[in-house]
């Protein structure tokens, strides 16, 4: 049978919107069970009740294994159907695909420890599935994206792409949570890996331009950074943003409250360089001594240029990124993709949004996608050396032709 | 000071600042050579033991800046194997 992939969206109580994404799941799975499900609430519906309710409720198969079921609370859910905000996303693959989960935790300053603990029961092969990936979703608040994502990537070995990203809390930054199967925390992270016959296409893009020279980190500490220049990082920020924000609209002088300058974080970011591309640094914090703490370690040092974007980029860049997971599959028709999405894009593109996951569909053939707006996104292939992302769009795509049929004949 | 020792294995240290591309360009570019110098490694190019001498010492640096080295040395091993006739 070739992979198929089936997508929901429910808003209300947690449990009622577990079981009914399990009935819609399998209701588009014409009964399969599927080897993966990624579960997406909003805060507003707490993960551990989203996830156990989906997992009793969604119908079994003699002899078949139940799903690994793998979750990140966000900021944001979206099918290709439409978005929401206080609503569960679902995205579910069934295939000739052999998937292992686990968690590890605590992850803040711990995180090879916990990478380690989310590995241990995963096996580093299996005959007859040659391809693995890996998906990756940690908490958002720890600031250890980059440092995750690279542990992550040097203990699975080579060959082993990731994808994934950060949970989020709605902008509330108080508490984001991750899970696996019966396990839900926050201060973690989980993981799945997908053993399969074919290789899965990841692509990712983000569609901001410098709009400063560099500048350098001159103090920092882990994902905090202080001074930037020797200045405040703070004071800093605003100069270097000033103009571009009253263009919009925006005085940053009248930002009062963490609201305010959240969104202020939302709209410019920080950039660093690496190769012919930006990677995005976003800001999430502005503490009360200046210092801003990212979402991954900032070292001293490190020249970051000052970043924006514009609604038409962000609609570009999305399809872009659906592009570069098309091509990975190399003209394979797909089934299907899962998507993680810097919820900053959607302050951007606003009710554009929706245009944006829909060229992302039609992009890789008019599928079902389904997804979440996250803190920071995860995406390195084979041949990168850093997976750890902001404001960008990742999406994985299932090729429709799992390699059965191919295994079956040989 | 540390001089080549393997004529066979040629690596760019370009490629070595590549691999911490996680700093971005330039931070990379600042610890791999800050490294060299600190081996009293000179040239661009290395050989083989030189490039894992200089992502050892960047790996114990702490934070996303040894984490980055590590990560580099676990690729570089397999990129790299030793007696390698690249060139």
């Amino acid at each position: 049978m070739s992979t198929k992939v089936a997508v929901a969206l429910e808003k209300g109580r947690a449990a009622e919107a577990g079981r009914a994404l399990a009935e819609q799941i399998s209701t588009q799975l014409s009964g399969r069970v599927p080897a993966l499900v990624a579960l997406f609430p909003s805060p507003a519906q707490p993960l551990a009740e989203v996830m156990a309710a989906f997992r009793a409720a969604l119908p079994g198969a003699p002899g078949v294994a139940p799903p690994v079921v793998i979750g990140a609370s966000t900021a944001g859910e979206f099918t290709d159907a439409g978005d929401a905000s206080g609503a569960v996303s679902a995205f579910a693959v069934a295939g000739d695909f052999r998937v292992f989960g686990g968690m590890g935790r605590p992850l803040r300053g711990n995180v090879e420890a916990a990478v380690a603990q989310a590995l241990a029961d995963i096996p580093t092969e299996l005959a007859g599935y040659p391809y693995r990936t890996a998906l990756l979703f940690i908490d958002g608040l720890v600031g250890v994206g980059e440092e995750a994502t690279l542990i992550t990537a040097a203990l699975l070995g080579p060959g082993v792409r990731l994808c994934g990203g950060c949970a989020a809390d709605d902008w509330l930054l108080q508490a984001t949570a991750v899970g696996c199967n019966d396990q839900v925390s926050g201060d973690a992270l989980s993981l799945a890996i997908v053993f399969s016959k074919q290789p899965l296409g990841i692509g990712v893009f983000h569609g901001h331009q410098p709009m400063s020279d560099a500048m350098t980190i001159t103090r920092s500490r882990e994902n905090v950074v202080y001074e930037i220049d020797g200045q405040p990082a703070w004071d800093v920020f605003v100069e270097k943003t000033r103009a571009r924000a009253m263009a919009e609209g925006i005085d940053p002088s009248t930002l009062h409250g963490n609201s305010d300058i959240l969104q202020y974080f939302l709209k410019y970011e920080t950039g660093i360089k690496t190769g012919p591309e930006f990677r995005i640094r976003m800001p999430l914090v502005r503490n009360d001594d200046g210092s801003m703490g990212f979402v991954c370690g900032m070292p001293e040092g490190t020249p970051i240029h000052f970043m924006a974007s514009d609604a038409q980029s962000q609609v570009a860049s999305a399809k872009a990124a659906a592009r570069r997971a098309r091509e990975q599959l190399a003209g394979k028709a797909i089934a299907g993709a899962l998507v993680v999405d810097c919820g900053c894009r959607k302050l951007i593109l606003r009710d554009r949004f929706g245009d944006a996951v829909k060229e992302m569909a039609a992009e890789l053939g008019s599928v079902p996608i389904a997804g979440f707006e996250s803190y920071g996104e995860i995406a390195l292939n084979d041949d990168d050396f850093s997976g750890f992302h902001n404001t960008t769009t990742v999406l994985l795509a299932f090729p429709v032709d799992d390699g059965e049929d191919a295994s079956a004949a040989t | 000071m540390a001089t080549p020792t393997n004529t066979a294995l040629r690596i760019p240290l370009s490629e070595l600042q590549h691999m911490l591309s996680a700093l971005g360009d330039a931070k990379a570019r600042d610890v791999v050579g800050k490294a060299a110098r600190d081996l009293r490694i000179v040239g661009s190019e290395l050989d083989h033991r030189q490039a894992l001498q200089i992502l050892d010492l960047i790996a114990a640096e702490p934070g996303l800046v040894g984490i980055t080295a590590r990560f580099a040395k676990a690729r570089a091993i397999l990129r790299w194997p030793q007696g390698s006739d690249r060139k």
